[in-house]
């Protein structure tokens, strides 16, 4: 053995280098003072050491460099723990040097002939401290992403030189891969090779310089040096032994820090964030710089540097006072220099203190910080529950986080549906309200406690329907409220049981699921004419009237009016203010939403998304997939929606009077009115519930309806709720024997000449007497029910103006109002009943005028 | 043992002056030659340590954000993405979010934006209702500024008002599409000057 190390010394002269090695820094006493140049020089190689094997797991690129710290974080065995050591130390290894420099300052250690020792103590310093900024990037989580975004962002500031000197930091005009192959190489070739140069290079001037003339231990027995020389083996050789017991407390520091977190489970270790997001719309809101830049945080934050000024405490400070430090050993020489030194330290080190101190208490008090950082944690353990149930995606955590509906969601609503949409959920973390929605709430939506609140009469015309939409009067609301409330109780809960069957909600969390005959009858109920009268639903119903009610609330469905609410199957051309979210498959740029974006609302507004399974429950649910559910993919359903754009598209009208004739069509005005025998050809009304608007309040129109035969028809009132009312009554029972032709003539005549039809001004003007007679008798017969002339009338419409243009517009803009059907409408929507408020009225006056204008047969455009 | 080291083969002990003047002008060539071998490859490399300089952003132009029925009639701001396709180094991704502005109605049929970046630091800018009025604040360094984008305070870390982008007001009123013309400005400076 001996022979062995022999043969090595003679060849390297090992032994003897390394004994000097050891002993000579010890020169005098031992002493704890000495302890430093080891124990920084053992934490440098903890940190060579741990980031050579971190290097071995980390890819700097977007999409891999968080992906492989998680991986290391969370898959590899003892990884955490190595990125904890690795992190730990390296504040460390700051702290030491820092200590260090105080040491020397405080004993003057840095005068002639050391003050290049000095030098290299500062340089270590700063090295340090840039390899904690390059190396906090290198995690690629949001704290480090955006508060390396602010520093970075700081060198804008500097004149002539800021935009290259960011430029080439970030590695080009914004972050991304190049910003971390730069930091890696920075943080590994720079900074730490740096440090391992200065180390040697302070070692080498510390010994040329030879020890200090004045340290906590010589300057006590300098005078018995001499004496100590004697016995320098004895000693040097203790000195060397403590300083590897200074390095062992080194490292119990670091590895009790490192565990601190624990040493098991998800937060074990040093916390690493949610991979970051570089859209600023979703920006992390909680960047903090690390502990030892809290002080510069806090300065550079203070209120005496307004912002054009900021240059000062961020760089010139900062600058001056490196440059006060590395003149000090010069500052000593004059009288008092070094008590001044001192004092100097003695101010900027406890102003750093208390700054940080006031930082961190900033932070606890502040609730929007708190707020955003528990925003965060959350994501970073969503991430995490994702990525071990689906695998990271080559796009990176990121996308995994993206296409969360869980946390993405609200996010998405509110940038893209809150202004219009409330989302009222009890839990008031999610609630979005504003005072103001213009369109329903959409918590739950397609539950049966929705549906429920829809088909509520008193529910459907509020602001939580749709009481601020152009619907508010509109033939929904006058279903809902003249119809369905009409209907048994029974009938009533089927239809609202099956519409929420269709959504095929996971998350319908009802005790009590309705039967499945119950269903089945409320589908049946739905296909007839309850429903499908306006609506598709599967084979029934005809489509472009109402939203197809096939699949309401599904995924399918919602990726539908997502995409474009007004495609044909859901609004059409009457849709209010939606926006087409995704109109194009082939040109994504044109959409507001990606693809992706619109399965997600559509997921999150359905309450399905991935939750991991609770931990007792792993055993019992085996056979239950404990996977994400695989859905098609959304471009195929986006597709289906697309293709059958054509389909239910109204024909479009030329000729004159074609606005009236498509808002006929298109308001709904055709579900109920036919039109024949009127200017232009005749529209056909699927289901003429009420009277066909043809030739409207001309003389053979009103003696039709004064007929007895004709008036119980299908053209009049054959097919409404009044076939059976007191105006049918009397004109079949009664009127007969009440009147004589010529009279019942002069009626018609009269009633006729109040809407003054252009194509009977003629005629109105040669039976001026004929009239007269009418109105008399009008005022007799009809007066006891409808407001005519001195006759007041009792709940029927008013008779004065009666088919004229403004008798028309009234009835058109509010049928429910006192002079019309106040009591008896019979579905009619109001379609300009809020004057006040435009957005909530189906027409506008001049469309209503319009309309008027060619049922009176006006001469059109 | 003791080891004495092997005389090199070509160590012919010359007069003192003549090694001391030849010494000089070696060690001169040497030191020349070396730098020039070293400063080939070092070179090469800061030469492509300055391509970041010649990179151009690719974000600026008008982009498609949002409809203008989005916005609420109050004059309440949104936040929205801009969405364009992204350059990073060596991939190119199309339609990614590179940007994001508040978009609010200040009339009829007008609109302005904001980009959301603070113009101190970079951090993103948030909007607070309150009942004294709204407000966008910072995060990172508490700058706040009104609705209109200018600093509440005069001591603000933000050392201009919040930078405004041009709206395309003619497809506005045709199309009530809101298209933006997007670009992002240096921080922490007085001028507002575009990041190219």
């Amino acid at each position: 053995m001996k022979a062995l190390i022999d043969w090595i010394d003679q060849r390297t002269g090992l032994t003897p280098a390394l004994r000097n090695r050891l002993d000579a820094p010890a020169g005098g006493k031992v002493c704890v003072c000495k302890v430093w140049p080891a124990t920084i020089f053992f934490a440098f190689c903890v940190q060579a050491i741990t980031g050579f094997f971190l290097w071995m797991y980390y890819s700097p690129s977007a999409q891999t460099a968080w992906e492989s710290v998680y991986f290391l974080q969370h898959e590899v065995v003892g990884g955490w723990l190595l990125r904890a050591v690795h992190h730990y130390s390296a504040q460390v290894l700051l702290v030491l040097i820092g200590l260090y420099l105080l040491q020397t300052i405080v004993l003057g250690a840095y005068r002639a002939p050391r003050e290049l020792v000095f030098w290299s103590v500062v340089a270590m310093g700063l090295v340090c401290l840039g390899s904690m900024l390059t190396g906090d990037l290198l995690d690629w989580d949001q704290n480090s992403y955006a508060s390396t975004k602010v520093r970075v962002g700081f060198l804008m500031m500097l004149p002539v030189v800021g935009e290259g000197l960011y430029k080439l930091t970030v590695g080009g005009p914004a972050f991304g891969h190049l910003t971390l192959t730069r930091f890696l190489s920075l943080h590994i070739g720079l900074f730490a090779g740096g440090l391992l140069g200065l180390l040697v290079l302070h070692a080498l001037l510390a010994r040329r310089s030879g020890p200090p003339k004045a340290t906590c231990c010589s300057a006590r027995h300098d005078l018995g040096e001499d004496a100590a020389t004697k016995k320098t083996v004895d000693r040097r050789f203790n000195q060397a032994v403590l300083n590897m017991a200074a390095c062992l407390v080194v490292l119990v520091v670091v590895l009790l820090l490192a565990v601190s977190n624990g040493v098991s489970g998800d937060e074990a270790g040093v916390e690493l964030g949610a991979p970051a997001d570089p859209n600023p719309a979703n920006a992390y809101a909680a960047a903090r710089p690390e502990w030892a830049f809290r002080g510069l945080y806090e300065f550079a934050n203070s209120k005496i540097f307004p912002g054009n000024v900021k240059i000062i405490p961020i760089f010139i400070i900062p600058g001056l006072l490196v440059c006060v430090v590395l003149a000090m050993p010069w500052i000593a020489r004059y009288r008092l220099g070094h008590v001044l030194n001192v004092a100097v330290t003695a101010v900027v080190l406890t102003v750093i203190i208390v700054l940080s101190f006031q930082s961190y208490a900033h932070d606890r008090e502040s609730d929007d910080y708190q707020k955003a950082l528990t925003a965060g944690r959350r994501e970073a353990g969503r991430v995490l529950e994702l990525a071990r149930a689906e695998g990271i995606p080559a796009g990176g955590g990121l996308s995994l986080l993206l296409a969360d509906p869980k946390t993405q969601g609200p996010k998405l609503y509110e940038q893209s549906c809150a202004s219009c949409h409330n989302f009222d959920a009890p839990d008031a973390t999610d609630a979005m309200v504003s005072d103001n929605p213009s369109a329903p709430d959409l918590y739950r939506f397609g539950s049966a406690e929705w549906i429920g609140g829809l088909l509520d009469p008193d529910q459907v015309g509020t602001a939580g329907y749709y009481g601020n939409t152009r619907f508010a009067t509109g033939v929904m609301v006058r279903y809902v409220e003249d119809h369905f409330t009409k209907l048994p109780e029974e009938d009533r809960k089927a239809i609202v049981a099956a519409l929420a069957a269709e959504a095929r909600l996971e998350a319908d969390g009802d005790d009590d699921p309705p039967a499945a005959e119950v269903i089945e009858k409320g589908k049946q109920l739905i296909a007839g004419r309850e429903c499908a009268r306006c609506h598709r639903y599967h084979d029934a119903g005809t489509v472009g009237v109402g939203p197809d009610l096939t699949g309401y609330g599904s995924r399918e469905w919602l990726i539908g009016i997502l995409a474009d609410a007004a495609h044909p199957w859901f609004y059409g051309p009457r849709n209010d203010r939606m926006p087409t979210y995704f109109g194009s498959i082939d040109d994504p740029a044109d959409n507001l939403l990606t693809a992706e974006q619109v399965e997600l609302m559509a997921r999150w507004l359905r309450g399905q998304w991935y939750e991991p399974p609770a931990p007792g429950e792993m055993a019992e649910r085996e056979d239950v997939e404990q996977k994400p559910s695989k859905d098609r993919p959304v471009i195929l359903t986006l597709d289906k929606w697309q293709s059958r754009r054509m389909e239910g598209v109204l024909p479009s009208e030329t000729g004159p009077h074609a606005e009236a004739r498509t808002l006929y069509r298109r308001e709904h005005c055709a579900l109920c009115h036919g039109y024949t025998g009127g200017v232009g050809e005749d529209i056909e009304s699927a289901d003429p519930v009420a009277p066909d608007l043809g030739n409207y309040a001309s003389r053979a129109w009103i003696a039709g309806l004064l007929d007895p035969k004709q008036i119980k028809t299908a053209k009049y009132f054959g097919n409404s709720r009044f076939r059976s009312g007191e105006m049918v009554d009397f004109i079949v029972n009664e009127l007969p024997d009440l009147l004589e032709e010529s009279e019942t003539e002069a009626i018609v005549a009269a009633l006729s000449a109040e809407a003054a039809l252009p194509s009977q001004k003629d005629a109105d003007e040669a039976a001026a007497d004929q009239i007269e007679e009418g109105r008399q008798l009008i005022g007799d017969y009809c007066g006891d029910c409808h407001r005519f002339g001195d006759a007041k009338g009792a709940g029927a419409p008013e008779l004065n103006g009666y088919g004229s243009r403004p008798w028309i517009i009234a009835l058109i803009s509010d049928p429910k109002s006192t002079r019309f059907y106040p009591k008896t409408n019979d579905a009619m929507p109001s379609y300009l009943s809020f004057p006040e408020h435009p957005g909530r009225n189906l027409l506008t006056e001049s469309q209503i005028g319009a309309l008027a204008d060619w049922l009176r047969g006006e001469k059109g455009e | 043992m003791e080891i004495t080291p092997h005389p090199p083969c070509c160590d012919s002990p010359p007069c003192a002056a003549v090694e001391d003047r030849r010494g000089f002008l070696a060690s001169t060539i040497a030191v020349v030659l070396g730098t020039v071998a070293l400063l080939v490859p070092a070179i090469l490399g800061i030469v492509s340590f300055f391509n970041p300089l010649r990179q151009k952003s690719t974000i600026r132009g008008f982009r498609k954000v949002t409809m203008l029925d989005v916005l609420p009639e109050d004059g309440m701001p949104r936040k929205f993405p801009v969405m364009a396709d992204l350059v990073d180094a060596w991939n190119k991704l199309p339609n990614q979010p590179i940007g994001a502005v508040f978009l609010r109605r200040t009339g009829k049929d007008q609109v302005e934006a904001i980009n959301v970046i603070c113009p101190h630091a970079g951090c993103a800018v948030q909007y607070a209702d309150s009942p004294e009025g709204g407000k966008y604040f910072c995060p990172c360094h508490s700058a706040s500024f009104n609705i209109n984008g200018t600093c509440l305070d005069e001591s603000s870390p933000s050392p201009r008002p919040l930078d405004k982008l041009d709206v395309d007001l003619e497809k506005l009123q045709t199309t009530g599409e809101v298209w933006v013309d997007f670009k992002n400005f240096k921080t922490g400076i007085a001028g507002q000057e575009e990041l190219a």
